[in-house]
């Protein structure tokens, strides 16, 4: 038997545990929009924990990590830097947006802003953000499982075919058990994924070098400075301090904002599987860490690569692993697009329903559930369509969209503690701030240093958030009060 | 230690963890060498901060939690 055809039987396998996991979730929730979009609120903690991890983690680490750690050096440590620092606040935040969700019946995160500063064209705003900011996103997820799958079968199963059966799976999955799908296949692929990598990120060094030590001894020798921070750039040229602290910043400041991470507020138990998920948390971000080795492992090995997210199917395909550990390995990578996938459907369409359509057309709960299924659809096929034609530059839209998401920051943190900010203010900052980003993205040359256009965004955000609330007449006392001091459990 | 002191304490390990991580700290860790537990020191040193941050955590949740806190 042909090895690719003993690789993809094993693909297969785990696709069908997956769909199988994915198709029980769904049993026992309520045909209710709360069950379809926040699982009833009744995720615990050992679903909440992989949700937030796998989550988190998507094709973009699994492949992109290995890929910066392989032609940028130390640059790719700015991603174990974020991770914590983005994480410890929602301690507070999480079971506060929690809270206030479960009193006024919010399932998104507009929802969330917009019932303490109400505007339809607010909800608009957040939800366009979210939805340009979540498609390139997808795409991404979907091209990521197209490249492994079709990298592992030596070109036999080609990435359209590879990227359209494993979203299939996705696809099915999402539409009939909704987020609770989304949270017991992450349980499954959060272990894939951590496991993978550890074996992975452990057994390369050693086959290659001999050891951990002895490959970083190796390449400290014969490539001096690649693992200095902050290490190079996209051209290989020493990347700047400012570059480096300021992707390191908005990356802590946007992480929580994603909206497919926010919603998952909302489908906690309780606040105190919130807190728990985030102690917790930092033990999955160590997962990055045999990630950058699986990297590293290349440095020595492979000259220059066309296309540095490669490496790892490139080093997989290229140091006779056992098949068994090509197909896991190839299982692993799946489950980090796909869970990361299902979650960003999922809350695409849901906050195109819940935050634009339902704004100008009153829709009953069976239509809404009817409508977010038929828009994950939707956005899939969009995905999809951009994720198989070439030239797409994707990864440029998905690093912009990190300055974007940052911006929904000063919005929730203002109307969680700051009792006199307005919806003008809000409004205003919200707009100023993104277009501050945009166009620093698109004309970097007027940077006056060179930080995220995040960052420079957020320099204009917050001010004229404070300004326009401070010069606006004040809110009433009791929807300031229902965020300042949400009642408890 | 009581709650309020816990809760000064994670603030005030959050900060140093922002500077640690940018700079201009961090240029003091952004060399390869020494190599710690096989690991060169600009990657060991944000592991470092993550296994402080988990510490952090977890004894900030131990103290809230312990008082009877929902």
């Amino acid at each position: 038997m042909p090895q690719w055809v003993v690789v993809s039987s094993i693909i297969v396998a785990y696709l069908a545990l997956t769909l199988w996991v994915g198709l029980r979730a769904g049993r026992k929730t309520s045909s209710t929009v709360t069950g379809f979009v926040a699982g009833d609120r009744n995720f615990g903690f050992l679903v909440m924990y992989f949700v937030t991890g796998a989550t988190v983690f998507s094709a973009f680490a699994f492949l992109g990590g290995p890929g910066w750690a392989y032609s940028r050096g130390a640059a790719a440590f700015y991603i174990l830097s974020y991770g914590v620092l983005g994480m410890m606040p929602w301690y507070v935040i999480g079971p506060k947006v929690a809270r206030v969700g479960r009193q006024l019946g919010q399932v998104t995160q507009a929802q969330f802003i917009t019932g303490r500063f109400p505007s339809r064209g607010l909800s608009l705003l957040i939800a366009i953000i979210s939805i340009a900011a979540l498609i390139p996103y997808i795409t991404l997820q979907m091209r990521g499982a197209g490249i492994v799958i079709e990298a592992v079968t030596e070109g036999n199963v080609p990435l359209w075919l590879g990227a359209a059966v494993a979203y299939g799976v996705v696809l099915v999955y999402v539409l009939i058990s909704g987020v609770a799908a989304v949270g017991w296949t992450n349980t499954l692929q959060g272990v894939f994924m951590i496991g993978i990598a550890w074996a992975l990120g452990l057994y390369l060094p050693f086959k290659l070098y001999g050891g951990v030590g002895p490959m970083i001894d190796e390449i400290v020798t014969q490539r001096p400075g690649f693992l200095d921070l902050p290490g190079l750039d996209a051209d290989g040229q020493p990347w700047s301090w400012a570059a480096y602290s300021s992707a390191i910043l908005v990356s802590a400041i946007g992480i929580q904002m994603w909206p497919h991470l926010f919603m998952k507020a909302f489908t906690a138990r309780d606040e105190r599987i919130i807190r728990r998920t985030v102690v917790w948390f930092p033990t999955f971000q160590l997962f990055l860490v045999p990630v950058f080795l699986i990297g590293l492992a290349g440095v020595m090995f492979v000259d220059e690569l066309a296309e540095p997210d490669f490496i790892l199917p490139h080093l997989i395909l290229n140091v006779e692993l056992p098949l068994l550990m090509v197909g896991l390995f190839c299982a692993g990578a799946l489950s980090a697009s796909m869970s990361t996938g299902d979650a960003l459907l999922h809350a695409t369409a849901s906050v195109a329903v819940e935050d634009g359509i339902r704004l100008f057309k009153p829709l009953s709960e069976a239509q809404q559930r009817y409508l977010i299924r038929v828009l994950i659809l939707v956005a899939g096929v969009i995905a999809y369509f951009f994720a198989v034609s070439e030239g797409m530059s994707l990864v440029v839209l998905l690093l912009t969209s990190y300055g974007m998401i940052a911006q929904l920051a000063p919005p929730v943190v203002a109307a969680l503690f700051w009792r006199r900010a307005t919806t003008p203010g809000v409004i205003a900052g919200l707009a100023a701030g993104t277009a501050t980003a945009l166009l620093f993205f698109f004309l970097p040359d007027l940077k006056p240093i060179p930080m995220h256009e995040g960052i420079f965004g957020l320099c204009v955000h917050v001010p004229v958030l404070l300004a326009v609330s401070l010069l606006t007449p004040a809110q009433d006392g009791a929807r300031v009060e229902a965020y300042l001091n949400p009642p408890s459990e | 230690m009581n709650r309020r002191r816990m809760r000064r304490l994670a603030v005030a390990v959050y900060v140093l963890n922002v500077l640690a991580m940018t700079w201009p700290v961090a240029t003091q860790f952004s060399a390869a060498r020494p190599l710690i537990l096989g690991l060169p020191l600009s990657m060991a040193w944000p592991v470092i901060w993550i296994l402080i941050g988990l510490v952090t955590l977890l004894l900030l949740d131990h103290v809230e939690n312990g008082r009877g806190r929902p």
